[in-house]
């Protein structure tokens, strides 16, 4: 027996917890990000991103099928031997924890700009540990629980956002592709690290409580994305005109400040209140399968001292760097041009290598 | 003793945190309603910024406070009034934004409104509307039978928006004007008549933001009907020429209007021609006539009309080098290539273009009396 079928989860916890991760901070700059590379044409970058995400995801449950009962950790070493399958296992500690540091940084820039100006970035950051700490000490499925609270207590937003439409301009959409191909090419580049959180499916799949239900699950969480996406696009190109979106710095919550509600004034305030917990699911989830790889990489069976290390090491980030603009446009290219090949090349290299080994080792079994 | 120590913990952390830093009490703050914009007549490089908030002491006699500041830009102007009002100024609940038309002929004000896009704080459902006169003479209008003044701006303009006589450009609107370049800015404008604060029409502003020509009341409707801002009823106002009457004059209210609008690109100019069908009922007529027989008759004489009246308020906004109709978001979406070229001094290109309106009325009802 696997030692994680103690922990399983179900579909629909499944598809939360990679949906989760995926939605996050992103989605509040995603508009400007696409439209400054592919303009007017935005929203086929977004479809064509989706597509190249979905891909990779399928890709990636084709590997885990093989090793039904194994993580991404397990499989390395059994492939590459102990000390490259470490260096590996140690890239993915590593990529999982940036991740999850940047979705807690910018979680709390984003709070302090629009709702706390005055609240020093460490008094929120302690805060935010609070909840971060009682989820992330739990197994994968206590935290998809919640995930599942996030999303249902967070559903009414996307439908909140359709209130927006009011003055909309369904001609900023022409003409389609007047740019030529490269723009949405690079817009679709731009939307990937949006859809990131497909590759937890590496680490999730052996939870899963019936396998056969993987790429259904993944497909259902890249229609959520895609859905939430598409959207956002669509109803910013509508309502703004591409040089607009451009100079907002989160177009979202512009456009939630079109919204004109006669018992409330400034709903993007509340809104950015309770969408904290979406942003935060993103930094537990990642963070939460980075300190499952220390506790692996290290034999330990508890990650929860480990929690305790990221957590005094955020609070020493916090203490330490002075968090200004500056460093989220600074962390927003390195997303954009750097980190874009772990998820998504490696998996599709380690499929093509365990094919070679499968092919190599054929050959000399049957001489 | 872990459930106690939890329950400290949580207990410490609810005490202490309550809104952070950010804690604002109703009594410490002022609440601008309104902010004007005037030029000042001495020192050309500074403005003159009006405000207007409402008092919540029980002891004040007026129920608003105006506060009158020289200075250069408008966070400069908001730490002054810090330093002679009760308490912070806070911008959340900002109304109304009066610009004066001396300000708007002289200077671009659209940088003196950066302060209020850039802090999420600020109101940008706020209203914008020129002030033909001064503000002063607004800001301290007689508002004993009426109300706080920041709301009672506020209602004016929104409920002439609604009955289709002006146009109701928020901050948030007048930042798309100014930066979209396929449409130029447009305000509401205002005027003090007999102490009473009255909606004149439009003003049109240029792509610098500065006053370039004015719209009455009923050029404004058409400039809603052309904007396809047709959410509300609108009205149109007919004299019709009739043997012995003097007032033969008919109004109309517009409910629904179908639209085709179709461009092309001849001859080195924009071409745009506007087809629309304007489903109306009559809503007044001043002079006898034989609707049951005659209503094709009447239906011709009234396009014949708006025709004519399209073609004088097109003639005028070419003249001017504007496009506060939008136009270019036609040229952009069906002539790109041209487009690309021209989009950087689209008004002037659009004074060269020729802009047909073919408007066809079609009385739908003429109420409940022949």
């Amino acid at each position: 027996m696997s030692k994680y079928t103690t922990n399983q989860l179900t579909l629909s916890q499944f598809v939360i917890f990679i949906y989760k991760t995926q939605i996050g901070v992103g989605v509040l700059t995603l508009p400007r990000l696409v439209s400054e590379n592919a303009n007017r044409d935005g929203w086929i970058s977004v479809i064509l991103g989706i597509a190249i995400s979905l891909t990779v995801s399928i890709l990636i449950i084709k590997i885990m099928e093989k090793h039904p009962e194994m993580t991404l950790y397990d499989i390395l070493p059994l492939y590459f031997g102990k000390w490259l399958g470490r260096f590996f296992i140690f890239i993915w500690i590593a990529w999982t924890l940036a991740a999850s540091t940047t979705a807690f940084l910018a979680t709390i820039f984003i709070t302090q700009m629009w709702l706390l100006p005055k609240s020093s970035s460490i008094l929120i950051g302690a805060l935010f540990l609070v909840p971060i700490y009682l989820t992330a000490k739990e197994g994968v499925r206590n935290i998809s629980s919640f995930f599942q609270f996030v999303f249902l207590s967070t559903i009414w937003m996307e439908f909140t956002l359709l209130y927006s439409g009011g003055g909309s301009q369904i001609l900023n959409f022409l003409p389609i592709g007047a740019d030529g191909i490269t723009p949405i090419i690079k817009g679709a580049l731009v939307f990937l690290p949006s859809c990131f959180g497909f590759e937890i499916a590496l680490f999730l799949y052996p939870f899963l409580k019936n396998k056969k239900q993987a790429i259904k699950g993944v497909l259902i969480a890249h229609a959520l994305t895609f859905n939430i996406s598409f959207m956002l696009i669509v109803l910013c190109f509508l309502k703004y005109s591409q040089e607009e979106i451009q100079l907002f710095v989160f177009p979202t919550l512009n456009l939630l400040k079109e919204i004109q509600l006669p018992f409330i004034e400034r709903l993007e305030i509340p809104f950015l209140a309770i969408y904290l917990m979406v942003m935060l699911s993103t930094a537990i989830s990642y963070l939460y399968i980075s300190l499952f790889g220390m506790a692996q990489f290290t034999q330990k069976r508890s990650h929860i001292p480990f929690l305790w290390i990221a957590m005094v090491f955020w609070l020493i980030i916090l203490f330490s760097v002075n968090f200004s603009f500056r460093h989220l446009q600074q962390v927003e290219r390195i997303w954009q041009k750097n980190i874009v090949f772990i998820p998504l090349v490696f998996p599709i290299l380690l499929l093509i290598y365990i094919k070679i080994h499968h092919f190599v080792q054929q050959r000399r079994h049957t001489p | 003793m872990m459930k106690t120590g939890k329950l400290l913990l949580i207990f410490v952390l609810l005490c202490t945190t309550i809104g952070c830093d950010d804690i604002i009490y109703l009594e410490d703050v002022e609440i601008p309603l309104v902010l004007g914009l005037d030029v000042d007549p001495n020192d050309p490089d500074q403005l003159i910024y009006y405000s207007s908030a409402p008092v919540f002491s029980k002891d004040a006699q007026k129920k608003y406070t105006v506060r009158k500041i020289t200075a250069h830009s408008l966070e400069v102007a908001k730490n002054k009034i810090g330093g002679m009002s009760t308490g912070f100024l806070v911008g959340g609940k900002l109304q109304v934004i009066l610009i004066s038309k001396k300000l708007l002929q002289h200077k671009n004000v659209f940088p003196y409104l950066d302060v209020l896009y850039r802090s999420p704080k600020n109101e940008t459902k706020a209203l914008v509307a020129m002030v033909d006169g001064s503000i002063e003479e607004i800001m301290n209008a007689d508002m004993k039978d009426k109300g706080i003044l920041g709301v009672v701006i506020h209602d004016i303009i929104q409920t002439s928006f609604d009955q289709g006589i002006t146009v109701c450009t928020r901050l948030l609107d007048f930042f798309h004007q100014m930066i979209d370049k396929r449409i130029t800015p447009n305000l509401t404008e205002l005027k003090m008549e007999d102490g009473e604060i009255t909606v004149y029409g439009t003003a049109l502003l240029n792509k610098e933001a500065k006053y370039s020509s004015s719209l009455n009341i009923l050029e404004s409707t058409l400039l809603l009907i052309l904007r396809k801002e047709t959410a509300n009823q609108l009205p149109l106002s007919f004299s019709i020429p009739q043997d012995h009457q003097k007032n033969a004059e008919i109004n109309l209210a517009v409910n629904h209007i179908n639209y085709d609008i179709q461009s092309d690109y001849r001859d080195h100019r924009f071409q745009f021609t506007m087809n629309m069908a304007l489903n109306a009922d009559i809503s007044e007529r001043l002079f006898p006539y034989e609707i049951k027989s005659k209503q094709d008759q009447l239906e011709r004489i009234l396009t014949s009309q708006l025709d004519q009246e399209f073609n004088q308020i097109i003639h005028k906004i070419q003249a001017k080098q504007l496009d506060p109709m939008g136009l270019g978001v036609y040229a952009q979406a069906f002539q790109y290539p041209h487009w690309q070229k021209v989009k950087t001094h689209w008004g002037k290109e659009l004074s060269k273009a020729t802009i047909k309106v073919k408007p066809h009325i079609v009385i739908r009802d003429f109420g409940i009396t022949f």
